[in-house]
């Protein structure tokens, strides 16, 4: 666990040595609890029968020997199967966590606009947990059961006749068959709900403050609650199909230990013989009542998988990515081909511009014009065409809706350069004149940035990205929600970027940009190409 | 804004104070949380307890086949063994029903739990808790299940446990007393064990329960914000802090596991070996060499009875223990869930739809804001917004214009000074749903466009759906829309822009039809031309209404009768508002 060295490989070879490891323990430990049980009760028995004897030449000793080698290695055993099986699956819920965040990072196009916080998180959390809580749940049961089965039935076979043990693995059999045939679709549909349960939750306490002022707050609440008698139907349905299916393994267990008992007597049977037969098989068959649990959460365990592992869904109704041509050289950046689509106030047409190397295009329209989409468009065509080399990033694009994390403004900053300092950030904040608001580096941002006003944000969206140092900066409406002497200022600092293009977009060009030179306008509203 | 986060440590840290004091209440507030499923959980106790006496009937039935296997009587076997059986049936019955009902007492208090959670966390009055989502996910769909769990393995075993036990013991000293003196000694050892395993327990909980929450928060933060990473080539440091979080909290629950297992093997070995003493004990009476005075003789048949019921004497003991520490889980959880249920305001105005008869005024008196912990006011303010203007309020980002506009519309308090909505007739505090409130953040349901619009007013006419549409400068927006009005959302109003996110709230601020309206910054995404068809339809539709906008726009600063700016965190120029 220590390691932040070790490879991967490393990692997983010891996880799977672990989990090898708490298996064979867990086996031991079984069939130890089933051999005590078993030799105490032949034990017994022979007692019985030597005492009643005249004459006798049984002896004690090695069988209580044996009684107490079993109850230590029971408990040894027990013990150290909980915690081996334990640490092994927390690994598994580990990596599985990791795997995740290491597709969906991975994933460029899908993640855009194909996943989702709420249903995210549950992914990350609850899907990792039962697909590594498999081990112990699924994985170790059913090796147990196997052992167990195949180690009662020889005994049996041994100690009495092949025909005891032929009903007591036929029972076993068909109890695992009972609890596999279980469905999982409800099992499934619960997992569902507490899905939707939870993605509901996560967007309606955003939602509250405004929709609560709108007198809504209780519909909000209904909603939730709906959700919540949803999982509550759901969770009533997959209860009583998992009882039914105990219910029956159950009583097949009854039947076949009642057979596996009566063919033990027949013939000239010995007492201690059919006291051994009946709790042997009485072991393995509550062994084996603990299979349809197991299948339940095999299933669990493979829906979670799957979703692991399964390829991010694509979002209805999303717009294929539109491919444009664009270049990156040293004298500046340019693209042509772009087809702007139609809209109600203006017609469809081919956008292109190029714009020198530290200099200013400006793309302006009203909302919904697609200035949005073609700062996306523009920010990953640019992307693929450019090689990296000196070790600045080509393009950086900052989003309206850019991200903050949790933690302090310093840690926001250190994610896009992880050598700068306190001090330093400070500075930076200072140039974007955030310092007025009384912010530094180590001011905590609360969740998602909840302590920072709509125009502070945008500065520490932009900062953050500046501190990348690209070739090309592309910023979707950098001077919402600020005053316009903040807007001038902020405009200013990205009109002075000698080594960085920028792309900006906006309402409408301000003065102070008119004024200055090297901007080059892009309007995709005919009405105002005019002005 | 830094005031804000000092805020919130200051009750973190009061929250921590108190959660220490108030452990004992704790406990009972956990213990209250069983009621909606005490019912099913008594019954289940019953049933267990019938299922200890069919048990103990099953083994009985097996001992004396033994014994007449080993006397050769014919009859008397096959008569043991149907015995064996219907007994066996019965106990299964009975697990069978007590699980059943036990389930449905889980759910009970599952239920009742999130129905409380949600009155909290959304509340129809008040202030809402500062709980941010991840947690109240967490809250409401594990922690619930969490003190669930507990009730339903604890509650029935409060019936069951002392009743099986004393039936097993009665078993045991009928059959013979020198056994059940070797049970009753046990049992004084296991106190001492529980004991033992409580004493650090708690504090592995806590440290369990604050990594669960960091990495919840971690592993959200994460995925929401995964684009930016991508942006700023971060992914891979992110993914480390992820691990690290992921590794603090294995490490901790490995530490609880440890002591959770270590308890579990004293048990193990208490149980373990007075089945190989009882064995041995028996084995040797029968052989003769062993004899207790005055104590009856033993035969097979009560010799393996005594074998195969003493487990049964432990197991209610070892379900407690087990119980034990799903206690520290659930008294985490129930912490947790307490402290997010007991900010729940105790007053329930209700949002009623506002009285569309009068304009309401708006009165500030001498009214300061000042966050907790702040050393200076963030906002104060001493104004007068009569019946049916229009207000423009400007001020530097982060002035507290928002804050402002809060305090106004009910959803803070002021820390002193008074906030008054005004009509002719009635002066009054604010009310949540009194006043429509559209914030720098809109967030969409996941539903319809109609049903997002018409949500603070669901009777709402198509027509007067359509209107609010056309006021907020929808049209096209829908018109473009797949299935108009009736396109579906997805989360978080995935599928329209911020800018279209907020005409639609907009719109259904319209909709709503409170005579006092509270905008902070509406046209924050819109140009110059959507603007001035916003705020000649906002002209339109609040005819008569008081109107208070937060707004950097000149345009809607040059609109409003009168413009006030915040400076220094003081509002100015409140004299000059003047009647419309």
């Amino acid at each position: 666990m220590s390691g932040g060295s070790r490879t991967p490989n490393d990692r997983g070879g010891r996880a799977r040595s672990l989990a090898t490891g708490g298996l064979v323990l867990a086996v031991v430990a079984e069939l130890s609890s089933a051999g005590l049980l078993g030799l105490s009760g032949w034990f017994i028995s022979s007692c019985a029968v030597a005492g009643a004897a005249t004459f006798s030449s049984f002896s004690y000793v090695a069988p209580s020997g044996g009684v107490r080698a079993f109850a230590m290695a029971r408990v040894a055993g027990n013990y150290s199967e909980r915690l081996v099986l334990h640490a092994a699956a927390l690994r598994r819920v580990a990596a599985a966590r990791a795997g995740l965040f290491e597709r969906a990072a991975g994933s460029e196009r899908a993640q855009e606009d194909g996943l989702w916080s709420g249903e995210l998180l549950d992914r990350g959390m609850a899907d990792a947990d039962s697909a590594g809580m498999a081990l112990i749940e699924c994985t170790a049961p059913v090796a147990v059961t196997a052992a167990l089965t195949v180690a009662a039935v020889g005994a049996v076979a041994a100690s009495a006749s092949i025909v005891p043990a032929a009903v007591l693995a036929a029972g076993v059999v068909i109890m695992a068959m009972v609890a596999h045939r279980t469905p999982g679709t409800v099992r499934e549909a619960e997992q569902r709900t507490r899905k939707e349960l939870r993605a509901e939750l996560v967007t309606a306490v955003d939602a509250w403050p405004e929709l609560a002022s709108l007198g809504a707050a209780g519909q909000l609440a209904a909603r939730t609650t709906a959700r919540l008698t949803r999982l509550d139907t759901a969770r009533a349905a997959a209860g009583r199909r998992g009882h039914r299916t105990m219910l029956a393994t159950s009583l097949i267990g009854t039947a076949t230990v009642t057979a596996t008992a009566a063919l033990g007597t027949g013939g000239a049977r010995e007492a201690p013989t059919f006291v051994f037969v009946a709790l042997m098989s009485l072991g393995a068959l509550a062994q084996a009542e603990r299979l349809a649990t197991a299948a339940e959460a095999r299933t669990t365990a493979k829906a979670a998988q799957h979703r692991l592992t399964a390829d991010m869904p694509p979002t209805e109704g999303d717009p294929t990515t539109t491919e444009i041509r664009s270049w990156s050289t040293e004298q500046g950046i340019g693209f042509a081909d772009y087809p702007l689509p139609p809209m109600a106030l203006r017609p469809g047409r081919v956008l292109g511009a190029t714009v020198a190397q530290g200099a200013l295009l400006v793309v302006t329209g009203r909302s919904g014009s697609g200035k949005s989409t073609l700062l996306r468009t523009l920010a990953s065509s640019l992307r693929q065409a450019a090689e990296g080399g000196d070790g600045r990033p080509a393009v950086v694009a900052v989003a309206a809706d850019d991200h903050l994390f949790t933690g302090t403004l310093g840690s926001n900053w250190r994610l896009a350069d992880a050598a700068l300092t306190d001090d330093e950030i400070d500075e930076r904040l200072a140039e974007l004149r955030l310092d007025d608001s009384g912010l530094t580096a180590t001011t905590p941002v609360g969740p998602g940035g909840r302590q920072l006003s709509g125009g502070e944000l945008r500065r520490v969206y932009l900062g953050r990205a500046l501190a990348r140092r690209p070739h090309v900066l592309i910023v979707d409406e950098p001077t919402t929600g600020l005053d316009d002497r903040t807007a001038r200022h902020v405009l200013g600092i990205l009109t002075n970027l000698p080594d960085t293009t920028v792309v900006l977009a906006l309402h409408a060009v301000p003065e102070c940009l008119e004024a200055a030179g090297q901007v080059t306008q892009l309007p995709l509203d005919h009405a105002s190409q005019g002005e | 804004m830094t005031t804000n986060e000092m805020n919130e440590t200051e009750e973190k840290e009061e929250k921590e104070e108190r959660s220490e004091k108030g452990e004992k209440g704790d406990e009972v507030w956990l213990a209250a949380c069983a009621a909606p499923g005490r019912r099913w959980f008594r019954s289940a106790g019953t049933l267990r307890t019938l299922e200890t006496l069919f048990t103990i009937a099953r083994w009985g039935a097996l001992a004396w086949t033994a014994q007449a296997v080993l006397d050769r009587a014919g009859a008397h076997e096959t008569w043991g063994l149907a015995a064996f059986a219907g007994t066996s049936a019965l106990a299964v019955g009975a697990g069978w029903t007590a699980g059943t009902l036990t389930e449905r007492g889980a759910r009970a208090v599952a239920t009742g739990l999130r129905q409380r959670l949600t009155g909290a966390l959304l509340p129809t009055a008040g202030r809402i808790s500062e709980t941010g989502p991840a947690e109240a996910a967490w809250a409401m769909v594990d922690l619930a299940d969490d003190v669930a769990d507990f009730h339903a393995r604890t509650e029935p075993l409060r019936r069951s446990a002392p009743l099986s036990m004393v039936a097993v013991l009665a078993a045991t000293a009928a059959v013979h007393w020198p056994a059940a003196i070797v049970l009753v000694l046990t049992t004084a050892l296991l106190p001492l064990n529980m004991r033992l395993a409580g004493l650090f327990a708690q504090h592995g909980a806590d440290r369990q329960s604050a990594a669960t929450r960091h990495l919840n928060a971690v592993v959200l933060d994460s995925f929401r914000g995964l684009r930016t990473l991508r942006e700023l080539g971060a992914v891979g440091r992110r993914g480390r802090t992820l691990s690290t979080a992921a590794e603090q909290l294995n490490k901790a629950t490995t530490s609880v596991l440890r002591r959770a297992f270590l308890s579990g093997m004293i048990m193990d070995v208490v149980i373990t070996f007075s089945i190989a003493v009882n064995a041995t004990y028996v084995g040797l009476s029968l052989l003769g060499y062993v004899q207790v005075p005055h104590a009856p003789g033993l035969d097979l048949c009560t010799g393996l009875l005594v074998l195969l019921v003493c487990p049964m004497y432990f197991a209610p003991m070892r379900a407690r223990a087990a119980a034990f520490h799903q206690r520290e889980r659930a008294t985490v959880a129930a912490g947790v869930i307490r402290g997010i249920v007991d900010d729940t305001p105790a007053e329930t105005v209700p949002a009623a739809r506002p009285q569309s008869a009068d304009p309401v005024g708006v009165s500030l008196t001498a009214v300061r804001f000042r966050y907790g912990g702040a050393d200076h006011d963030t906002i104060s303010a001493d104004a007068h917004f009569a019946p049916g203007t229009w207000t423009a309020i400007t001020g530097a980002s982060g002035s507290g214009k928002s804050t402002l506009l809060s305090l106004m519309a009910g959803l803070r308090r002021p820390s002193a000074g008074s906030v008054r909505w005004q009509t002719p007739s009635v002066r009054r505090a604010p009310a949540l749903g009194g006043c429509v409130w559209v914030g720098q953040r809109t967030v969409l349901l996941d539903a319809t466009v109609r049903d997002n619009i018409r949500l603070g007013r669901p009777a709402a006419t198509e027509r007067q759906i359509r209107r609010a549409v056309d006021a907020a400068g929808l049209s096209a927006v829908v018109a473009r829309l797949p299935e108009g009005l009736d396109t579906r959302l997805g989360e978080g109003g995935r599928g329209v822009s911020t800018g279209e996110a907020r005409r639609i709230a907009i719109a259904r601020a319209f909709l709503r039809g409170a005579r006092l309206w509270l905008l902070d910054e509406p046209t924050a995404h819109l140009d110059a031309d959507s603007e001035r068809e916003v705020v000649e339809a906002l002209r339109r539709a609040t005819d008569g209404c008081t109107v208070v906008i937060a707004t950097h726009s000149f345009a809607l600063a040059a609109a409003a009768d009168a413009v006030l700016t915040i400076d220094d965190g003081v509002l100015r120029n409140a004299s000059t508002v003047s009647t419309r």
